[in-house]
């Protein structure tokens, strides 16, 4: 699915590919100020690209226009607060901060799904059982052990429908049979998956689960690599969290847009430090460093 | 069962924090609600979580769970043409009715995880998670106190469990992205979502009628046959799940 499993920022401790993974979107979610959010949503768009590919791209904008408009009109059609008046009805106004607010949230909301839709990308299943296989033994073993059902189930309900469909070649049938026939391959399922985990779980006993410290599949260490990239990301979205928590980026809607002129200086350098830190994956295979080569 | 009932006291006050949270986050317009109801919801996750690795449960107990929640995320993948359309709710009600809270609420949280990292993960997860989480749990306690013996009562739970699963996510929008949250907002926002919302809602009573019964039946005789999740441990201890 990734057209690019391997890169050197995903050669990182696992730890900073979480950090990037969730910091990216809740740094986001926290942007007030429009210039950032435009930067935020397309650093989304482009690391999208570059993890995903092209179609990706398309099918996420196809997939989320709609809610940008949705969460635009309502906040624009409920909301009547603003002193540039587009129109107005009798009883309430219509304006254009409040159409710009919706807008911004909108394109908030989509760019925090963009930044979901990389989450996977960036950090893999067997990383992420990784990073909580140790405190949620359970919870891990039960995730890890659903993905490894998935493909196994998907065989189950092939096979169940050669073994009872003998409507291959015959006419369309009334929805009732095929309800009913529907239901009948659901429950055969269901009896092969309950009896084959009886199985599974007999067999783990067996072989001493929970018997002792369990590993893990995969081990990494955290080298100096990983120190030097923590430290640039902490420095890049400190500067952002920084300039967010003093003030400086401050932009507020109501009652008229407004905003600091005199910190332009600062609202440039901050959407500069995060582009940087949102497309480190991506300038980092660019410049090729930062990471051990495969 | 002192430790059972302490347990299920503390899930429950575990399970009603994030609404009190939503509600203040709507009334006093916090400009960081996007984030903070996603960490709020984690939260409350987490209690269920920690006393399930508490219990250090036997590989039985275990399985099954992977199980239904595997049946409940392919269900919904299956039927995802039709927008809304999905097994997953009944899916749910049902382990949690047979198998007790405890796995009704794993197996909710799981498949809504599970499903979403084939259909997409997004800010959404944690949501869904909650309250598939939720149904689950409720239908176990339910379940335990033979409030559903009437399939009646049951198919009106069903029902009210997909509209207000669906009312819940839409919280998730109102609150982080629509601000002030006023009635016309709300009023606006489950107009527009009424049509699925239906769906959802008699779908779940659809996939209840036909699996209800039936798969009720299995899922107990393997109780019976395997002693899986059952309230006699080897040991001799008793399991709270």
């Amino acid at each position: 699915m990734h057209i690019r499993p391997y890169t050197l920022f995903s050669t990182l401790h696992p730890v900073i590919l979480l950090g990037y993974a969730l910091g990216a979107p809740i740094l986001t979610m926290c942007m007030g100020n429009p210039w950032c959010l435009l930067v935020s949503f397309g650093c989304a768009l482009v690391m999208e690209w570059f993890y995903l590919g092209e179609q990706f791209v398309w099918q996420g904008i196809r997939g989320t226009w709609l809610l940008f408009l949705l969460i635009m009109i309502l906040n624009f059609m409920t909301n009547h607060r603003g002193m540039i008046i587009l129109f107005q009805t009798r009883t309430r106004r219509y304006t254009l901060e409040s159409l710009c607010y919706g807008a911004a949230n909108g394109l908030l909301l989509c760019a925090v799904i963009f930044w979901f839709r990389c989450f996977s990308a960036v950090l893999s299943n067997q990383k992420f059982l990784y990073l909580f296989g140790r405190r949620f033994q359970t919870a891990a073993l039960l995730l890890s052990m659903i993905l490894k059902l998935f493909p196994e189930t998907q065989y189950k309900i092939t096979q169940i429908r050669m073994a009872q469909d003998d409507s291959a070649f015959q006419e369309k049938e009334a929805l009732k049979v095929r309800l009913k026939k529907g239901m009948r391959q659901i429950s055969c399922l269901l009896e092969w998956s309950m009896e084959d985990s009886i199985e599974t779980a007999d067999s783990m006993k067996a072989r001493g689960y929970g018997a002792g410290r369990r590993g893990q599949y995969e081990r990494y260490h955290f080298t100096s690599y990983d120190l030097g990239a923590l430290a640039v990301m902490l420095c890049l979205s400190g500067t952002v969290i920084m300039g967010m928590v003093l003030g400086k980026i401050t932009f507020s809607y109501y009652p008229t847009f407004t905003w600091n002129k005199e910190m332009l200086v600062w609202n440039v350098l901050i959407c500069f430090c995060e582009a940087g830190f949102l497309l480190m994956p991506c300038w980092m295979e660019v410049i090729g460093a930062g990471g051990r080569r495969r | 069962m002192g430790i059972c009932t302490k347990s299920i006291a503390f899930q429950i006050a575990a399970l009603l924090l994030p609404p009190i949270f939503l509600a203040v986050m709507a009334v006093t317009a916090y400009p960081y609600a996007a984030a903070a109801s996603i960490a709020v919801i984690l939260l409350a996750l987490l209690p269920f979580f920690i006393g399930f690795e508490q219990k250090k449960p036997r590989p039985r107990d275990l399985v099954p769970i992977a199980v239904m929640s595997v049946i409940a995320s392919l269900g919904r993948a299956l039927f995802a043409a039709v927008p809304n359309f999905k097994p997953t709710t009944a899916i749910v009600m049902i382990t949690g009715m047979q198998f007790g809270p405890l796995a009704g609420f794993l197996t909710g949280a799981l498949s809504a995880l599970a499903s979403n990292m084939f259909l997409g993960q997004g800010p959404w997860t944690p949501w869904q998670m909650y309250a598939w989480g939720l149904i689950g749990f409720l239908s176990g306690i339910a379940g335990q106190r033979k409030w559903f013996r009437r399939s009646g009562v049951l198919y009106f739970a069903g029902f009210l469990a997909g509209i207000l699963f669906d009312w819940f996510l839409n919280l998730q929008y109102l609150i982080g992205y629509i601000r002030p949250v006023s009635w016309q907002a709300i009023v606006l926002t489950y107009t527009a979502g009424l049509g699925f919302d239906l769906v959802h809602g008699s779908s779940t009573v659809l996939f209840l009628m036909l699996l209800e019964k039936p798969w009720g039946k299995k899922l107990h005789r393997l109780k019976m046959k395997y002693g899986i999740l059952s309230a006699q441990e080897e040991k001799g201890e008793e399991s709270c799940i």
